[in-house]
């Protein structure tokens, strides 16, 4: 339940900074930026010009249905994101291609083949997804309305430079899920190691 | 004088029929196309005048055939059967079957390049990724639907037929964000990778899942043992 409420929280606070994401293409903060004012006083401006955007601007506009980025650019973008996960992918496999030759328990080198690289692996393990990834993000950006949720989950209207777009892309989709995923490894393992610790001083006390 | 000799080659039959063939379909096409731009929508109001009973026909020639509701009526009525996907005809299967087979092409290219990707780089990718790569590709969902180029026709076909059933082209339709005015190519790829890519990405998640699953296993079982050999 909770993690409904939580999507749903995501999702209506994604809706209600569409307007801003769009206004915010326009690089209003920037041009409102003065460094002569407080920026209590910038901020100001800048929702001042939003207000007088957003006043003029039609739905059509706001909601990404005027949006046309291109074909090939936004394929390039999803295609480098793609190709940086599988990098990170090759690399540490070559490290653990190296590790486990010193590994010596069993057990243990079952679980570092098994349990090393699983999500790195579903998302771009393969050198065919890079090209996929970017296909998918060319047809989303193509599409009105998700064209401009696909902007604000990967903070296009902050980056004018498509390395960075591409760099977010990657951490979204490859390397947050990976590090979560490690991080659920190392507390259920440290939860069971506790268990384990706690049982042995009862059994000895 | 050789050629003379020999007379008229297999090759120039082919050549023949060949023409004949391509002038049969662009005749085809001319037909379908002289035809599908006739006006062949009945009004919903001409419609409802004709069949109400005799003594009601004045009353709802007044009422549908006036100014009152009549065009509000039509609009509505062809509005709402547009949206469910009841109005289609003819005309409308030819553009879904050329659709489908953009479909199908999609597909096979996608299995086509997978193939010679994995093939050329089977020796960058790092480990365990000999040979059994390729077999996995060939017995995998996606060639399955598009492992040669005659699949392209069914998928077309099937497409096409599937857009005739009102309702289920509506929500074909909603899938692929046709409502959102989003053009013909990218509603294509769309589709393709529906039916081509999303049946692999679940199978790949849930065996993902799986996989979690058996490491919270193996990690229980692994402090389990400790615990006993500890205990004794």
């Amino acid at each position: 339940m909770s993690k409904k409420i939580f999507f749903i929280l995501v999702i209506s606070l994604i809706l209600i900074s569409l307007p801003f994401i769009s206004a915010q293409e326009k690089n209003l903060f920037q041009k409102s930026y003065d460094i002569t004012k407080t920026s209590w006083e910038n901020i100001k401006d800048f929702f001042k010009d939003t207000k007088a955007y957003l006043s003029n601007a039609s739905p059509k506009q706001i909601f990404g249905f005027e949006m046309k980025p291109s074909w090939i650019g936004s394929f390039l973008i999803g295609f480098f994101a793609g190709f940086m996960i599988w990098l990170v992918y090759f690399l540490i496999r070559i490290y653990q291609l190296f590790l486990d030759k010193l590994v010596i328990d069993k057990d243990e080198e079952f679980l570092t083949q098994e349990g090393g690289i699983r999500w790195l692996n579903l998302a771009a393990g393969r050198i065919w997804k890079i090209p996929l990834i970017g296909l998918l993000y060319m047809v989303l950006s193509q599409i009105p309305i998700i064209n401009r949720i696909v902007q604000a989950i990967t903070f296009q209207f902050l980056f004018i430079n498509w390395f960075w777009t591409s760099l977010v892309i990657a951490i979204e989709i490859g390397f947050l899920p990976f590090m979560i995923e490690e991080t659920r490894k190392v507390m259920y393992e440290t939860k069971l190691r506790e268990k384990l610790f706690k049982n042995m001083s009862t059994r000895y006390n | 004088m050789i050629k003379s000799k020999r007379g008229v080659g297999p090759k120039f039959y082919y050549v023949i029929g060949g023409i004949i063939i391509l002038l049969l379909i662009a005749g085809l096409i001319f037909g379908i196309v002289k035809y599908c731009s006739k006006e062949t929508t009945v009004e919903f109001s001409q419609w409802l005048i004709e069949h109400s009973p005799k003594f009601m026909k004045g009353f709802s020639q007044t009422v549908f055939g006036g100014k009152i509701i009549g065009g509000g009526l039509d609009n509505s009525a062809t509005w709402i059967t547009n949206i469910l996907g009841f109005n289609k005809g003819f005309c409308d299967f030819i553009p879904d079957l050329l659709m489908g087979f953009l479909i199908g092409l999609f597909i096979y290219i996608a299995y086509l390049l997978i193939g010679w990707i994995t093939r050329y780089t089977l020796y960058i990718q790092p480990f365990k990724l000999k040979k059994s790569e390729i077999t996995r590709i060939q017995s995998s969902w996606l060639n399955m639907i598009g492992g040669s180029a005659w699949k392209i026709l069914l998928i077309g076909i099937i497409y096409a037929v599937l857009m005739q059933i009102p309702l289920l082209n509506s929500f074909i339709n909603v899938i692929t964000f046709k409502f959102l005015g989003v053009n013909l190519l990218i509603r294509a790829i769309l589709i393709a990778l529906y039916i081509g890519f999303l049946p692999g990405a679940i199978e790949s998640y849930s065996r993902y899942r799986l996989r979690m699953y058996y490491y919270k296993k193996i990690m229980q079982t692994k402090y389990g043992i400790r615990n006993i050999r500890q205990a004794s």
